[in-house]
């Protein structure tokens, strides 16, 4: 047994660039393309394209999470992903802000941010946005190509 | 002059008369009824959409006969029933650019209103039933991502 704070110390002292983290605030502001709530899902992927995990889904009934196609490609609908990360639809022309506490890792080593959007009763948007997470775009508002009209990503 | 009245008065009554029996003579025996059309497929909502005429919202509500197409035609004389090549409507038949039935999510690409539907998950598809826990109910996923412990904080302007 006294080898397991002698693990935990070490392990800790290792890792002190993984434990620091920054509140990040996604500002997102919504085109004002008429029709009812959007569902939106941030997530990420890395450097290969590879889905690493998610950040926010703004819609809560799962039945149409098909309907943001990027995302629930890379987690086969899996709800789990979302858990307590996820809010109401938003609608057209509003803003939504959204404020994390995530890893300083994420920054500058190779992830991306995407940004899936679907609108009841009109067509879906997989990757509406998509953003490097560099420190060089932290401020600057990136367009979306349907319903999101921007998304800025901010420390 | 006065001989040549009555005979006009006669001559404007004949004519008054034959003109009305030939005015209230049936002329539908000359008309060929219109063709029926032939049955096509659906191709796409969005042509659906843009070419629907507002009045025909009603007729997209109303059951169609169980009669054969030359009745239908005959008894909806504004316009005409299209068969869906996929069964879609009342007995494969609609009327205007609606179906009434809630089968929309099978249009891919689109959302549905079909709240009241049994949701079934895609084959191969994991836990995708179940909604997600909102957030400050539960913590964020262990993804790597978060800090954890950490409850996202979310406004919407």
């Amino acid at each position: 047994m006294k080898s397991l704070p002698t693990t935990l110390a070490l392990s800790t002292a290792l890792v002190p660039g993984l434990a620091a983290a920054t509140p990040v605030t996604f500002t997102t502001q919504m085109t004002n393309y008429g029709g009812d709530g959007a569902y939106v899902a941030y997530y990420v992927t890395d450097a290969a394209g590879s889905y690493v995990g998610s950040l926010w889904m703004a819609g809560g009934k799962a039945k149409y999470y098909k309907h943001l196609a990027g995302w629930y490609a890379a987690t086969g609908g899996n709800t789990a992903q979302v858990d307590g990360i996820t809010g109401a639809s938003v609608g057209a022309g509003r803003n939504l802000t959204i404020t994390l506490d995530l890893q300083d890792a994420l920054f500058d080593a190779g992830y991306v941010l995407h940004v899936d959007s679907s609108v009841e009763k009109m067509s879906d948007q997989p990757n509406d946005v998509v953003i490097p997470l560099t420190s060089a775009n932290l401020g600057k508002p990136v367009s979306g190509k349907r319903y999101v009209q921007s998304v800025t990503v901010s420390k | 002059m006065k001989p040549a009245l009555p005979l006009m008065a006669l001559a404007a009554a004949l004519s008054t008369s034959v003109f009305g029996a030939l005015s209230a003579a049936p002329i539908t025996d000359q008309i060929a009824p219109a063709p029926i059309q032939t049955p096509v497929a659906e191709t796409s909502a969005n042509v659906l959409f843009a070419s629907m005429p507002a009045a025909s919202m009603a007729n997209a509500a109303t059951p169609a006969p169980e009669t054969a197409p030359e009745t239908a035609a005959q008894t909806a004389p504004t316009r005409a029933p299209v068969q869906l090549a996929d069964r879609h409507g009342h007995d494969g038949w609609f009327f205007g650019m609606f179906d009434d039935d809630d089968d929309d999510h099978h249009r891919r690409g689109r959302h549905h209103d079909d709240d009241d539907d049994d949701y079934r998950c895609p084959p191969g598809a994991a836990n995708c039933a179940a909604s997600p826990a909102a957030a400050g109910t539960t913590a964020p996923p262990d993804n790597g991502l978060f800090t954890p412990g950490a409850k996202p904080q979310v406004q919407t302007n």
